[in-house]
């Protein structure tokens, strides 16, 4: 891809979506990496301070406990992100693996493995998540695996399809001609073309992770409350924010609005580069 | 005719014949997360500080001390016969338990369908109508934000404008405490009508609005997308500008050529949507406290009631399996060129 | 009398690559009663030609300049709703491929029916007989006006095609490759059909066709477009025995033969200049054995040679 095409590509709304998509990713990294150095006040230092509106003082107000709540989004950002992170990475080796199988073997063990992907990613996700999450306890870990095992079948769905498109052409062809095993041609002539595509569904995984993490963690079965994560300062706000302290939920739920909303734009553009319509 | 019919009750027939291994794969993935992940349902129910005696019995009252397929082999037996057990703390029969819950549960996702559709039907048709005008971005913008957002807390958005601030609408709940409604199907809102308590009935619709809403606009972004890429897709097909050419109207155009011809997919779309529609139902009810399957859920966990955890789970797996059979069905008597 | 006439067309696409000059200054004009073919090779813009006449040109297209009359008026002035209303009822259009022109949920009597009842009022029942009156006569039995278009075969798809352009006896049919997607059988076929029906309805018809061997076969007159330009219109029978251009010469030597592969064979070495950025001097400069040192500088003017024979090139 050279330079033009670039251009041409940020031409266009979904290059420009996508682009802002991948500004909202560097700010959230930076702030995420930085979070120390940035932070205004300890995020879980208490004070007498308590449900104190937005001042200048503390820009998004603090909590039920005096602690500030822009320190905690900021400090949030490093457990939401990287939880989800976590979960979209760790189901990433087992979808991609299976899926290069099914794809490559076909017959009788790519219908049976298609058949249980497709049902488990029929299933409600939160609620599958739920169910692991309660098995394995709270915890960031435990948080993370509960999210991972909604993924699978996405990798799995796009690595098989990509194998199926792309095993027919003729490098494929030639290097199996040429003797090549079945495994050395998945790793190296296969496996490189669905990189893009693998890591385009691992940018859309990580946004719904922070959905599903801050949803477990506002239903009080992910993140423990020490910890500061948006969904647990959701679930800390449910108590106040109908008596009129609308910050306390307002401003963490704008953070995991913006943070999915990026990771989403990010890779729905790519998708979108890499579909056949466009080429 | 006859052949016509005979062809759709066989597409009916090997559809259904297609769900059970599905329902069957579902309700062998519930059994592994619930029995065989490494964390123990046993101190699901007693603290492991409880006494040996104590985690034994439970383990043997859950029949967990059975070998792993003998335990999986009743599970599917009693899931089969309909026997999902009793409730821990109720000792009630799990299936009356959810049968008091479920039908509340089917009308908020009722309604929060009907808003999603129209939400996205109508944004996706007009902008893609308008593709070329800002309003094409802006959709694209809003569709994302739809089904990118915490869901939660939607809810509470729309709760502190509409009931704190503006007043105009209950923030909780199904019913005012004051008023009750006599229970026929189960269904709040039709029970109401059915005995004639107008007040209920108002009183419950009113607390429908704001969870509706919240349901809906979270499933109606991925409507909104389908729908908006598949009419601007049958506006450039070759039937639409030989209709042009006929002189049909644009409103025709756009509504009985370009729409209708992108609802079948869109429909199929709903039903994939309805298992996204069960997540978010879980995270509404709690936000509303509406008392459906999802705060069932929810409470039940936090109770600890294994076998109600157990069961609410295998009814949604008998949902989507459901849900997705009628879909199918759906399908076939929409498109002409299914049925043959 | 003219039934139509279009004068110094212009019609350009605004794409992100650039402009492309589709029809570039193009006139053209019809009898009433006749058929004028329009021949070229595909991306020559004669398909824009014909869907400019009903005002259909795609997005990013546009008519830049150039004025369209039909029966003494000027389309290009006219209002949306006002083209809509002569489209199908005055002006009706035969596209390419019968199998993508139908709506694939609607029946055959609903595409009829809708199309009777949008531009007459008349009660239901009456438009579902006229309906099955012209469905008699493209061949299209009765009993089968309830099927859907996948039903059909790709023939008789095209022959619901003309039963749908037919039914509101316009007076002018633009015909775009109305048989290049059937099989050479049916191709006759339908030709045959189309031709018994325009002289039943007495109408005009513009046959835009890649296809030499059609164009000679159906036409009164003949216009070759090259390029996003018309270069030569003549009678059939005087482009044939005389053609001027050196384009059409070369066309007209690789026509006769048997079948269309062959023909194919046939053709001039070279491809057509890209619309995109045609060339200054004349569009088949690079291609023609006759080409000198203006050709490359200046585009020809159109000579009218003998009796109503047009030609665009240096050498008239």
């Amino acid at each position: 891809m050279n330079i033009e095409e670039i251009r041409k590509i940020l031409r266009t709304n979904e290059g420009k979506l996508m682009f802002a998509g991948l500004v909202i990713l560097v700010t959230l990294s930076v702030i995420a990496i930085f979070a120390p150095y940035i932070i205004p006040y300890d995020p879980s230092k208490t004070t007498p301070d308590i449900l104190q509106p937005p001042s200048l003082k503390h820009l998004f107000g603090t909590d039920n406990l005096g602690r500030d709540l822009l320190s905690r989004i900021i400090y949030g950002s490093r457990i939401s992100i990287s939880t989800a992170l976590l979960g979209a990475l760790v189901s990433l080796p087992l979808g991609v693996l299976l899926g290069e199988i099914s794809g490559y073997l076909g017959g009788k063990i790519d219908k049976a493995l298609s058949m249980i992907m497709d049902s488990i990613y029929a299933f409600p996700s939160l609620i599958l998540a739920i169910s692991v999450a309660t098995i394995l306890g709270a915890g960031i870990l435990n948080t993370a695996l509960a999210v991972s095992t909604v993924f699978v079948p996405t990798y799995f769905r796009v690595t098989r399809g990509h194998v199926l498109s792309i095993k027919s052409k003729e490098f494929v062809e030639a290097a199996r001609l040429m003797g090549a095993s079945k495994v050395s041609i998945l790793l190296k002539d296969i496996f490189p073309n669905t990189i893009a595509s693998i890591f385009a569904i691992f940018s859309v995984n990580t946004a719904w992770g922070i959905l599903i993490e801050a949803g477990l963690s506002f239903l009080g079965l992910g993140i423990p409350p020490p910890h500061p994560s948006w969904g647990t300062d959701i679930r800390i706000g449910r108590l106040y924010y109908l008596s009129g302290y609308w910050w306390i939920i307002t401003f963490p739920g704008l953070a995991i609005l913006l943070a999915s909303l990026g990771f989403t734009f990010f890779g729905q553009g790519i998708q979108r580069i890499l579909s056949p319509e466009r080429r | 005719m006859s052949s016509k019919s005979s062809g759709l009750l066989f597409y009916i027939v090997s559809r259904i014949l297609l769900i059970i291994p599905m329902l069957l794969i579902l309700l062998t993935l519930i059994f592994i997360i619930l029995r065989v992940l490494p964390g123990d349902p046993v101190y699901f129910i007693v603290s492991p500080q409880a006494g040996e005696h104590i985690i034994e019995q439970t383990r043997h009252e859950l029949g967990l001390d059975r070998p792993i397929w003998e335990q999986y082999v009743s599970y599917l037996m009693g899931v089969f016969r309909g026997d999902l057990g009793k409730s821990y703390i109720t000792k009630d029969n799990v299936w009356s338990i959810i049968g008091r819950h479920l039908p509340i549960t089917i009308e908020l996702a009722t309604c929060g369908l009907f808003v999603a559709a129209f939400l996205g039907i109508s944004f996706g048709t007009f902008a893609a109508y308008k593709s070329k005008s800002w309003f094409g971005v802006f959709n694209t913008i809003l569709s994302t934000i739809a089904y990118t957002m915490p869901v939660f807390w939607f809810g509470m958005i729309l709760q502190i404008l509409f009931a704190i601030q503006f007043r105009v609408l209950p923030a909780t709940g199904i019913l005012d405490t004051s008023l009750s409604i006599t229970r026929i199907t189960g269904l709040p809102a039709l029970d109401a009508l059915i005995t004639g308590n107008m007040r209920a009935f108002v009183d419950h619709v009113a607390r429908l609005i704001l969870p509706s809403i919240t349901l809906g606009f979270f499933i109606s972004g991925n409507i909104n997308r389908m729908t908006h890429s598949n009419v601007l897709k049958a506006l450039n097909e070759d039937y639409v500008r030989a209709a042009r050419a006929r002189g049909i109207k644009e409103r025709v155009i756009l509504f009985k050529y370009a729409l209708k011809n992108s609802l079948i997919p869109v429909i199929t779309l709903l039903g994939m949507n309805f298992a996204r529609m069960l997540s978010g139902s879980v995270l509404t009810e709690t936000v509303f406290s509406i008392p459906g399957m999802g705060s069932l859920l929810v409470n039940s966990i936090f109770r600890r009631d294994y076998p109600l955890v157990q069961g609410i789970i295998v009814v949604y797996a008998l949902l989507i399996s459901i849900v997705t059979l009628i879909i199918d069905i759906i399908y076939a008597y929409i498109d002409p060129r299914i049925r043959l | 009398m003219k039934l139509l006439d279009i004068k110094n067309l212009r019609v350009y696409y605004f794409s992100e690559e650039g402009v492309v000059k589709a029809v570039d200054g193009v006139s053209l004009s019809l009898n009433k009663g006749e058929t004028l073919g329009v021949v070229g090779e595909s991306g020559c813009g004669k398909s824009t030609l014909g869907l400019s006449v009903l005002r259909l040109v795609p997005y990013p297209g546009k008519m830049v300049s150039g004025k369209i009359f039909y029966n003494g008026i000027d389309l290009l002035s006219l209002s949306d709703e006002e083209v809509r209303k002569l489209r199908g009822k005055e002006i009706a259009m035969i596209f390419q491929n019968p199998d993508v022109s139908l709506n694939p949920i609607m029946n055959i009597k609903e595409h009829l029916v809708e199309a009777i009842l949008t531009h007459e009022e008349i009660d239901e029942r009456e438009a579902v007989e006229k309906t099955e009156e012209i469905l008699g006569k493209v061949g299209i039995p009765k009993n089968r006006i309830n099927d859907y278009p996948h039903q059909f075969s790709g023939g008789m798809k095209q022959r619901i095609m003309i039963a749908l352009a037919l039914l509101l006896n316009p007076k002018l049919i633009i015909a775009d490759e109305p048989t290049s997607s059937l099989d050479v059988l049916i191709q006759a076929k339908t030709l045959e059909l189309l031709r018994n029906l325009k002289e039943e309805y007495g109408l005009s018809l513009i046959l835009i066709t890649h296809d030499f061997g059609v164009v000679f076969e159906e036409s009164d007159r003949i216009a070759v477009m090259y390029a996003g330009h018309i270069i030569e219109i003549a009678k059939n029978t005087e482009l044939y025995d005389k053609p001027l251009h050196p384009y059409t010469q070369a066309l007209i030597k690789a026509v006769p033969t048997v079948t269309p592969e062959e023909q194919k064979l046939n053709y001039i070495l070279g491809m057509p200049p890209s619309l995109l950025t045609p060339p200054k001097g004349c569009r088949f400069y690079a291609r023609c054995k006759y080409a000198r040192e203006i050709c490359k500088f200046k585009e020809p003017k159109t000579a009218t040679v003998g009796r109503e024979h047009i030609v665009k090139c240096h050498l008239y």
